[in-house]
């Protein structure tokens, strides 16, 4: 196993109060392994996302228990965190266009990243290992003494992939890292994304609000809503066979180009307040399918045929 | 657009600009109540006397043609003769120059270093007790007349505690081989100590009063604008790559903040050299600052529109440096 989040609670602090972002979430990620993180804006995946390298704000709460390579990081000193943190698990975000220094060459980001966790690494090796990562996706390595603002937003993408490989890290968490681009340059770093992580032989969470992009690349898919995961399957599964409500709805939401249904489907009311989230199922207020428990208790999580899903309308079929 | 054709644009803009100053200065001068030729006779002297002086410095013949026979001197590089001192302006300024050039850069490099460090430590720390000091540092000290800061000091390390002279460059029994003018370098390069440190001693007060007054200003930007790079998703990504705090900090975020704070730095040197004119007056510092008091009260025509449109051309030049070092920190800037 590589990485493994039990009851993993990240909690922001308010004047408010605390907004439960991410509440008893438990996932696991294996060797090799792509995971899908699904859900609407606010569900709290980028902050689960975040959480993981421990990058959110000083004032920020974590509970439960998060473990990579079967070490605990939660409770990890600032200074050791600092080393797994790139070396170990990588980040790619969503924007390229604000991600990368403007004003520095791409070189000297590449450079200090590789100093910072290599610290006797010479100059020519780490020019080296640079053009050689860069060039794997598909950036000339002459291009390193550019200024990130010379790239388009793909090639941006690139160096910030780029960026994130070349210290090899076991895990890679992408936080929507095709969301800003156009469909096309979308598909090609997709690909690129999922070659390059059999190539180097890493884990990834991919974190998405797109269940078309995740459905061709993940093995499992885990459906977050309001700091839950609701549905955790297969991608096929998943698909063919949603337990969740709130699954089904998302599924039956996704545009089409049939002719005969040219009504946009969505699903009605909006997401809960993360301070106060309803007692029971956080989507009772929702759910076409409501019962009386729903808004008394929180569902507990049931295995059905191979999904575990959070719902109180499985709990009689239990296994 | 090159940088070399960008300099010479903005050195051809300022011609008129300086042409409409001068203008201004001219006849403000001219208009404000206080003659020249009083102040240099005293009100007692007879009349036939005052109406020589008059003739002697042109200031009988009408006004417009005083105009352009002045403007026709400076066009030449002629600033003219100070009517009070009967000597060129253009070697006065020269002479006091420096002692305000050593005054200005000393002041400066003091408020960068208390500007850098404290803003960015007080930004990496926001709403902590640091960074409110900080701001109510600024706050304060940018509403304290400079003057009143500078009599304080005086009144703190001069009269009271007697570590520090109150005024002046240089003790009269040190002596001290003038080159360049700036006595710290003076005396460094004759290995001269004890001129060395008297020189330090004088430069301490008036330094650190200007150097405060600046620093309140640029402690401001460089926090604010280093706080607002600290939430942008390029210092995240360097988080999230494992860089130490103090990498981020300064190579990242400040060094961005300083993008920001070069294009208005060149409005600042204005008011760092408005700062030194009350500096130089509270501290009897010889420089141009005090020169240009000194010359207000006696009315001193010449001096003072040589002096005004001396300031001019250097903050113009300023101006242009800064622009030339931000295209060098910012390497989207294009001219």
């Amino acid at each position: 196993m590589i990485f493994e989040a039990k009851d993993l609670k990240i909690y922001y602090k308010t004047k408010r109060g605390f907004v439960k972002a991410v509440d008893n979430i438990n996932l696991t990620v294996e060797k090799g392994q792509t995971v899908g993180l699904v859900g609407e804006s606010g569900c709290g995946k980028s902050t689960f996302g975040q959480g993981i390298l421990r990058i959110l704000p000083p004032s920020t709460f974590y509970g439960g228990s998060m473990k990579i390579e079967n070490q605990e990081i939660l409770g990890l000193p600032e200074n050791s965190m600092r080393k797994i943190r790139g070396k170990k698990i990588g980040m790619i975000f969503q924007d390229p266009m604000t991600s990368l220094n403007p004003v520095m060459k791409i070189e000297k980001l590449f450079f200090e990243t590789l100093k910072t966790h290599e610290p006797e690494i010479t100059e020519e090796e780490a020019r080296d290992r640079t053009a050689k990562v860069l060039e794997k996706v598909g950036i000339e390595p002459e291009r390193m003494r550019e200024y990130s603002f010379q790239f388009s937003g793909g090639m941006r993408q690139r160096v910030m992939i780029a960026l994130t490989l070349v210290l090899n890290p076991i895990l890679v968490i992408a936080d929507e890292p095709t969301t800003s681009l156009d469909v096309i340059v979308q598909a090609q770093i997709m690909s690129l994304l999922n070659e390059l992580r059999k190539e180097y032989d890493m884990s990834m969470i991919l974190i998405t609000h797109d269940l078309g992009v995740v459905a061709e690349m993940a093995d499992k898919i885990c459906v977050m809503y309001a700091g839950h995961i609701v549905e955790e399957a297969l991608s096929e599964d998943l698909y063919y066979n949603p337990k969740h409500p709130y699954t089904k709805l998302l599924i039956k939401s996704i545009p089409n180009t049939n002719i005969n249904d040219l009504d946009l489907k969505y699903i009605p009311g909006s997401p809960p307040d993360l301070l106060k989230p309803p007692i029971g199922c956080r989507f009772a207020p929702r759910c076409p399918y409501k019962k009386e428990i729903c808004e008394t208790n929180e569902p507990p999580v049931v295995k059905v045929d191979n999904t575990n899903v959070k719902c109180w309308l499985y709990s009689g079929v239990e296994q | 657009m090159s940088l070399k054709s960008y300099i010479i644009t903005r050195i051809i803009l300022a011609i008129p600009m300086i042409l409409i100053l001068l203008i201004m200065i001219f006849f403000i001068l001219r208009i404000i109540p206080g003659d020249p030729v009083l102040a240099i006779l005293g009100g007692k002297a007879p009349v036939e006397v005052i109406e020589a002086k008059r003739h002697e410095l042109g200031l009988d013949k009408p006004i417009i043609i005083q105009f352009f026979d002045y403007l026709g001197d400076v066009l030449r590089g002629d600033l003219g003769v100070s009517t009070l001192t009967n000597r060129p302006v253009w070697s006065e300024i020269k002479d006091r120059f420096p002692a305000t050039l050593e005054l200005t850069i000393f002041s400066f490099i003091l408020a960068l270093i208390i500007g850098i460090f404290w803003g960015a430590e007080a930004a990496w720390r926001k709403d902590k007790p640091l960074d409110i000091s900080a701001r109510v540092y600024s706050i304060f000290i940018y509403a304290v007349p400079v003057f009143w800061l500078g009599l304080m000091l005086q009144l703190l390390f001069g009269i009271y505690l007697r570590w520090l002279p109150v005024g002046g460059r240089l003790s009269p029994r040190v002596s001290l081989d003038i080159k360049t003018g700036l006595f710290l370098l003076d005396s460094l390069f004759s290995w001269n100590w004890e001129a060395f440190w008297d020189v330090l001693k004088h430069l301490l007060l008036p330094g650190i009063t200007l150097g405060l007054v600046i620093s309140s200003i640029f402690l401001r930007m460089v926090r604010n604008n280093t706080v607002l790079m600290l939430s942008k998703d390029f210092v995240k990504a360097a988080k999230a790559r494992g860089l130490k705090p103090k990498v981020i900090l300064y190579g990242h975020a400040v060094r961005n903040a300083f993008v920001p704070i070069f294009t208005i730095m060149g409005m600042q040197f204005a008011l760092l050299l408005a700062g030194a004119v009350l500096t130089e007056t509270t501290f009897s510092w010889p420089g141009v600052g005090s020169y240009l008091v000194l010359k207000i009260k006696y009315r001193d025509f010449p001096a003072i529109q040589g002096t005004i449109i001396f300031f001019a051309i250097f903050v113009v030049l300023i101006s242009i440096i800064i622009d030339i070092v931000n295209a060098l920190v910012d390497p989207r800037v294009r001219y």
